[in-house]
């Protein structure tokens, strides 16, 4: 479903990833882990397409179509959703609004009908209602004053509407606590389905024990150095990033 | 003067006696005093009708008669910076007796003894700056003033206190002390100004400064304003700041019947900074203004202008801080705040925080308060028994010591908060 | 909730920038080319003026002759030749129209089109009744729901017609809140207006719907100077709201009206304003002009007056909407959305005089700066002695879309009363990258995105809008802003 070949992606000037392989196919969840500065949210933004990510070869296929070089909102259009680390507050923008825009722009870039008013609040009713989150928060400006644990919950909901093909999650676990971890794992569980792809990037093995993945890949200075299923995910853990990246040097 | 002269502005007769005949002087010199002394007479004193002197006029300058003086004798001052070399002015004139500047004669001495250096006339000759009217009338009539000259990686070995005393006399005299400061790539020095009167009496203290900080080069510049409450005092500042380099400028408005303080800085050099802070406390019939204007060409500049003032009886306080981003200068971060405490029921306090801003990358704010002092700390402070008088000084001073507490140089800002305690009949806290 | 996503739909649609561009083929009647007595002798005529008026005028005209045009505004324009402009312009027809029904089908088309229908049974399958005054260059050409207003008591015309039903009133407000040598621009419109509204809402009286008059600049070379005035007597409230456009023209055409407002006593007046009038081309030609002088007189106790504006048209924009607060208590409020984009250039914010006890105000302003444009706020706060506690807030954003406009915030804070507190604020930067991308990742186009995040800016004054406005607002917003990425 993903497919990315000797992808090399630099920034300011810098590389970053330097010649990275990956394949998730469709109905898998992978996993990236990482030490710090190893790429791992260069490559989220690099598949989102956002500006000062630079392509300096290698491709980035999403269901067979290159993503290279695409907006960001065609990327979207294509299917592909990122969960950000630092979702970003948009001021005097009502949730409902922004939700509506989103998914309306969607389908009209596939072609579809535009949902009524009266369509997009039932199908945000139900979503609310299965992940178990207030409509009182669609209210509020998007992001404005939210609690950690309020943004991350916020992405899983614009997830469930947005019904992507392929995730991205950047660090869904930076600032939460466990009871908040819970809640989003849940619901980005809920979202698992033979169709659909997810990519999972963390840093810690905490968030693998809520979103058991397929397959566990360890990306350090620009590359894949090791992957292996889930059991690499717990030896990180227990060894650390260094032993690992010692043998792999070796 | 010039008999050449068709159209003479308003007020212009009554400081034509002022005007300055070339006469030893360099060439550069004549010549920029002739530019400088045809433009003022063109434009004659501003008023309210023009827009940078909206809240202050000078139009009573021309009835106030002030005469050019001869240097005079005045008595010596004892520095607010411990073990600070002094250079005294009396009355504009340098007086080498009552100074102490030993060691430092390699750098620094009266304005007139360097007028052959290039650097000099470089400085003083700039064209990048806004004509002002004041900078013009002191061009064209200074006789002595100052000059500092620090020349690449090069440091002051002590601070320095410039102390400008008037002494006014029996008729109004008038003074246009002038002073050059130049800063080579990483040297760096920190000055205080002070000016200060001995006696009673009308005068005219006009003084004007070209200033440049070189690259990486750091200077601190403190000016204490208590001057007699007959005297008038202008003064015009116009700094140009290199690449990476800190002008740090703070101003301290205590004396004067009439007083501004300006300052126009070209942050011309990628990453400098400049700020230019202040705090005032004036009352009785003070009118004390404080203009500046920061024109930011060059990426990555920082600007901070945080003022304070407390004006009591009735006084009258001005504040106008203007930025503007050159379409080069992104990134720039520009900041400005005017807070005013109106302390009597005829205090006046007028505000013009402007930016004008023609890059897109930039981060500027400003912001402009003015009230009564805030009953909740008064009543804080009496309800630990301070009584009404000493509590409402404390607020005061707690109110002005905020932008103080922004001077770099820790000895000269610890001096600054001496000098506002003794004003505020406070002991030192 | 749903009216941005529905705009974004609607800009998509629209497709051609400015919608408003089209002319009216309509034969007019029109005063000689150029000012002079004979020409505003000409106009009192044709309005069949009481000789007062007509001395009123030749009064200010003569101020006009001895007054200079001011050039303190942040503004760049060629000098204006006064005398090749047409001063008046009126569509022909043979008798005034008695009812809706005898005013000219090509009309009452033009307004359909702009999306102000003049068909009162049209207007009465919406949410909410709105009455309104048309004025189509130089004159009034219709008012709707007079009879219903009539019955509450309120007074809704266009000024002529007020001046000769109800002379004593006009003649008792006009001028009396912006004199007549007030400015250059508000002296040429005492000397020329043609036409304009006028409402009075009696004691007591909560007027029953929306007021409203929509400003049409058809004719070529033509100035429109309209006049306002509303009154508000005791205890009475009023909401009032105006829009405006003209058909893209290479020329610029002058306005240069004049509002004036008078709150009596516990009275309350609401005036927004959507002003659209062609901005010209995207490399500044043609357009319009647009000098405003628009005055708010709190004359009575806890009186209160409410200006919001969206200004999204105009080549040049001077107008500064203003509030007197006479009275102990009265409140003066100013709400701003300015968007200059391509070549405009806007000079707007407003001036808040506070003289009584206990009187406040509240500035808010939202300036959008794209293209090439430039767009400043300049502000006046003044506390006057007397104002014993009076209070202001003034917040003032700017928002920077690309590196070749600017974006000039000129506030005058005045205070002369220890126990008046005023406060102000105001930010500049740029457009976030970080929204922009965040909107874009869930899929909303790149201009979409802006007008989005740029409604989010402008939210805290969109609101104020009487709803139905706030949807056309909305869209305007997005429409003003295309163009100005990629």
């Amino acid at each position: 479903m993903l497919e990315i070949n000797d992808l090399r992606v630099s920034v300011e000037g810098k590389q970053i990833l330097k010649g990275l392989n990956l394949s998730v196919p469709a109905g898998e969840v992978h996993a990236i882990m990482g030490p710090n500065g190893a790429g791992k949210s260069t490559l989220a933004y690099a598949l989102a397409g956002r500006e000062g990510y630079e392509h300096e070869g290698g491709s980035a296929k999403l269901l067979g179509n290159s993503i290279i070089g695409l907006d960001p909102e065609d990327r979207a259009a294509l299917g592909l959703f990122l969960a950000f680390q630092y979702p970003v507050e948009i001021p005097g923008v009502a949730g409902m609004t922004f939700l509506k825009t989103a998914l309306n722009s969607m389908r009209v870039a596939r072609g579809q009908e535009e949902l009524s008013a009266l369509d997009f609040l039932k199908l945000v009713r139900e979503r609310l209602k299965s992940l178990g989150i207030d409509e009182a928060m669609l209210k509020r400006p998007v992001n404005v004053g939210f609690s950690g644990g309020e943004k991350k919950r916020n992405e899983v909901l614009q997830m469930a509407m947005l019904e992507p093909k392929f995730c991205v999650l950047d660090e869904t676990d930076s600032g939460l606590d466990i009871d908040a971890l819970k809640v989003v794992a849940d619901g980005v569980n809920a979202l698992r389905s033979p169709d659909r792809g997810m990519l999972v990037i963390t840093h810690y093995q905490r968030l693998l024990d809520y979103i058991k993945p397929d397959r566990v890949h360890v990306l350090a200075s620009g590359q894949i150095v090791k992957s292996g299923g889930p059991e690499l995910a717990l030896q990180l853990e227990a060894e650390g990033y260094g032993e690992l990246l010692k043998e792999t040097a070796a | 003067m010039s008999a050449g002269l068709q159209t003479s502005g308003p007020g212009v007769d009554a400081f034509r006696t002022a005007f300055r005949q070339p006469s030893e002087e360099p060439l550069w010199l004549s010549q920029f005093r002739l530019s400088q002394t045809e433009q003022f007479s063109h434009s004659g004193l501003p008023t309210t009708k023009d827009e940078g002197w909206k809240y202050t006029s000078l139009r009573p300058l021309a009835r106030a008669k002030y005469q050019i003086v001869e240097a005079c004798e005045g008595g010596s001052v004892s520095p607010v910076l411990k073990g600070a070399a002094q250079a005294v002015f009396v009355n504009g004139y340098f007086r080498a007796e009552a100074s102490d500047i030993s060691g430092l004669e390699q750098f620094l001495g009266p304005f007139n003894g360097f007028l052959k250096e290039p650097w000099l006339e470089n400085l003083v000759t700039d064209t990048s700056f806004k004509y002002q009217t004041m900078y013009s009338l002191n061009a064209a009539s200074f006789t002595d003033g100052f000059a500092l000259k620090l020349g690449a990686d090069q440091q002051l070995p002590r601070p320095l206190e410039l102390v400008f005393l008037s002494v006014p006399g029996d008729v109004p005299g008038m003074w246009h002390p002038r002073a050059a400061i130049d800063l080579g790539a990483n040297a760096s020095a920190t000055i205080i100004e002070r000016h200060l009167s001995v006696g009673e009496g009308a005068y005219l203290a006009n003084h004007a400064a070209d200033i440049r900080v070189g690259e990486n080069a750091r200077l601190v510049h403190v000016k204490i304003q208590d001057e007699g409450s007959d005297g008038r005092h202008l003064s015009m500042t116009r700094v140009k700041v290199g690449k990476k380099s800190l002008y740090d400028g703070f101003t301290l408005t205590l004396g004067g019947s009439l007083s501004r303080s300006e300052t126009e800085a070209c942050v011309e050099g990628v990453g400098a900074e400049v700020r230019l802070n202040g705090a005032y406390s004036i009352t009785g019939k003070q009118h004390a203004d404080h203009t500046s204007r920061i024109n930011h060409l060059a990426q990555g500049t920082k600007s901070r202008q945080v003022y304070a003032g407390a004006i009591d009886g009735n006084g009258r306080g001005v504040f106008q801080g203007h930025i503007v981003v050159d379409q080069a200068a992104q990134q720039t971060d520009g900041y400005q705040m005017n807070r005013a405490l109106l302390l009597s029921d005829t205090a006046e306090v007028d505000s013009k925080p402007t930016l004008e801003i023609y890059a897109d990358d930039v981060k500027c704010s400003h912001g402009a308060t003015a009230g009564d002092i805030d009953e909740d700390h008064l009543f804080y402070l009496r309800a630990r028994g301070i009584p009404a008088p000493a509590a409402r000084s404390l607020v005061v001073r707690g109110f002005l010591a905020d932008p103080i507490e922004n001077i770099s140089d820790d000895d000269a800002r610890a001096a600054v908060l001496d000098v506002l305690d003794a004003h505020l009949g406070l002991e030192r806290l | 909730m749903s009216a941005t996503a529905e705009t974004i739909a609607d800009v998509e649609k629209l497709g051609d920038r400015y919608k408003y561009g089209f002319v009216t083929e309509i034969e007019s009647e029109t005063a000689p080319k150029g000012l002079s007595e004979d020409v505003i002798r000409f106009i009192s005529a044709k309005k069949e003026e009481p000789d007062w008026l007509l001395e009123w005028r030749l009064q200010a005209y003569a101020k006009w002759q001895k007054m200079t045009e001011p050039n303190w505004a942040k503004l760049g324009y060629p000098p204006i030749d006064y005398q090749d402009s047409y001063y008046y312009s009126a569509p022909k027809q043979k008798d005034a129209p008695k009812s809706l029904d005898e005013v000219d089908p090509e009309l009452l088309e033009t307004y359909a089109k702009l999306g102000i229908p003049l068909k009162e049974q049209e207007m009465l399958a919406g949410v909410r009744n709105v009455a309104v005054d048309a004025v189509f260059d130089s004159v009034s050409v219709a008012t709707t729901f007079k009879a219903k207003l009539a019955e509450a008591g309120v007074i809704f015309c266009s000024i002529s017609e007020a001046v000769r039903e109800y002379p004593d009133l006009v003649r008792k407000y006009l001028g009396s809140v912006v004199p007549q040598d007030d400015n250059f621009f508000a002296a040429l419109n005492c000397a020329v207006y043609t036409d304009g509204s006028f409402v009075y809402v009696p004691k007591g009286v909560k007027c029953p719907m929306e007021l409203s008059t929509y400003f049409r600049i058809n004719a070529e070379n033509t100035g429109q100077f309209e006049r306002t005035l509303i009154i508000a007597d005791e205890g009475s409230y009023v909401s009032y709201l105006e829009g405006c456009t003209a058909p893209m023209r290479d020329e610029n055409q002058l306005h240069a009206a004049v509002v004036e407002l008078v709150a009596h006593k516990d009275a309350e007046i609401k005036y927004s304003t959507v002003q659209n009038w062609y901005p010209g081309d995207e490399n500044g030609k043609g357009g319009i002009y647009n000098f405003v002088t628009k005055r708010a007189l709190c004359q009575g106790d806890r009186s209160k007056v409410m200006w919001t504006q969206v200004e999204t048209g105009s080549a040049i924009t001077w107008k500064y909407p203003s509030c007197v607060l006479q009275g102990d208590d009265s409140q003066g409020e100013f709400y701003s959305v300015a968007i200059a984009n391509n070549m405009q250039q806007a000079d707007t914010g407003t001036k808040m005089i506070h003289m009584g006890k206990r009187t406040r105000s509240r500035i808010i302003s939202k300036g959008i700066s794209a293209g090439r444009a430039q767009n400043s706020y300049r502000g006046l706060v003044k506390m006057l002695p007397s104002a014993d506690k009076g209070r202001n807030f003034t917040q003032c954003d700017s928002l920077l879309i690309g590196d070749k406009c600017g974006a000039h915030t000129f506030p005058y804070i005045e205070s002369q009363n220890r126990s008046a507190r005023v406060e102000h604020e105001a930010t500049t930067s740029k457009i976030s990258e970080d929204q922009l991308f965040y909107c874009r990742q869930r899929g909303i186009g790149e201009e979409e995105a802006v007008a989005l995040v740029v409604n989010g800016f402008c939210r805290e004054v969109l609101q104020q809008l009487p709803m139905e406005f706030a949807v056309e607002a909305q869209k305007l917003v997005g429409i003003s802003l295309e163009g100005s990425v990629g």
